[in-house]
């Protein structure tokens, strides 16, 4: 099987946290199929890059996506129907 | 004359989705598909330019003509460069696509047509490659690609045709058939652009 590339793996995170609205790390976990000290330094990552953002609800962590997020979701996936049309892998 | 510009400003969108792609993924294919899409829009609005020049030229400054030629060189070289950018966005490899045009560029055939023959083997080569995608992928765009690709062969091998045998009527053909495969490439961009 084909690894995921870093990209692929960042968009599946977001993917899944846009598809919940606001999700908790225990849906992403199983959403973007990863393990859990990995994807705390993606959440991490995509937080400090401004494309999710953590709110705290009853102690509980949420991440939502931002504008930024929803942005490169969008973009990313006219990018995935242009590498389908000419049959590149991302 | 309006085919040319209406051409390169078909194939314009197409050039910034490949760029969008390549500032998302880094994937170098996509930088190659942009300067092959740039460079093929600007070859069109150059040639475009150089028709309008021509067409001036009857009534006006003879300079003029001159300028129409350099137009119709660069759009012709700009062209070639593009599909042998394209070729090795599909070949992911650069080594076998030179060694294979540089020889004929050595030739001491005239330009238009040693150039009209390396676009016809350039774009034998895109258009097998995309109906090879096509064909292990089943996916609807690539079909779009290839026969997008598959009508400025077309294009290439009529316009070759009509050089040797001086036929106005194929050379327009052969520029229908080019706006015909630009205009695929359109409806491609269209769904790139449509995806949400």
């Amino acid at each position: 099987m084909r690894r995921r590339s870093r990209l692929k793996i960042i968009i599946d995170i977001l993917e899944v946290v846009e598809s919940e609205g606001s999700a908790r790390i225990t849906k992403i976990l199983y959403g973007a199929n990863m393990a859990y000290d990995r994807l705390v330094k993606y959440l991490e990552e995509l937080e400090r890059s401004g494309l999710i953002e953590v709110r705290k609800r009853c102690g509980v962590n949420f991440y939502q996506l931002t504008d930024k997020g929803r942005k490169l979701l969008h973009e990313y996936r006219r990018v995935e129907r242009l590498a389908r049309a000419f049959g590149i892998e991302i | 004359m309006a085919l040319d510009y209406l051409g390169s400003l078909m194939l314009f969108p197409l050039s910034y989705y490949s760029y969008k792609a390549y500032r998302v993924t880094r994937i170098q294919v996509f930088s190659y598909l942009f300067l092959g899409f740039t460079l093929l829009a600007s070859g069109t609005f150059s040639h475009g330019l150089a028709l309008t020049l021509l067409a001036l030229s009857r009534h006006a400054r003879p300079s003029l003509e001159y300028l129409a030629l350099i137009s119709t060189t660069i759009s012709m070289i700009a062209e070639t460069l593009a599909y042998l950018l394209i070729a090795l966005g599909y070949a992911n490899v650069s080594r076998v696509v030179t060694a294979a045009v540089l020889p004929l560029l050595r030739r001491s055939l005239p330009l238009s047509i040693t150039l009209d023959f390396i676009d016809t083997l350039l774009l034998t080569y895109i258009a097998f490659s995309a109906f090879t995608i096509y064909s292990s992928k089943r996916e609807r765009t690539s079909l779009v690609i290839a026969l997008s690709f598959t009508l400025l062969l077309a294009a290439h091998i009529l316009q070759l045709a009509s050089m040797l045998l001086l036929s106005k009527l194929l050379l327009t053909i052969s520029r229908l058939s080019y706006f015909s495969g630009l205009a695929v490439l359109l409806y491609l961009t269209a769904e790139v652009g449509r995806a949400r």
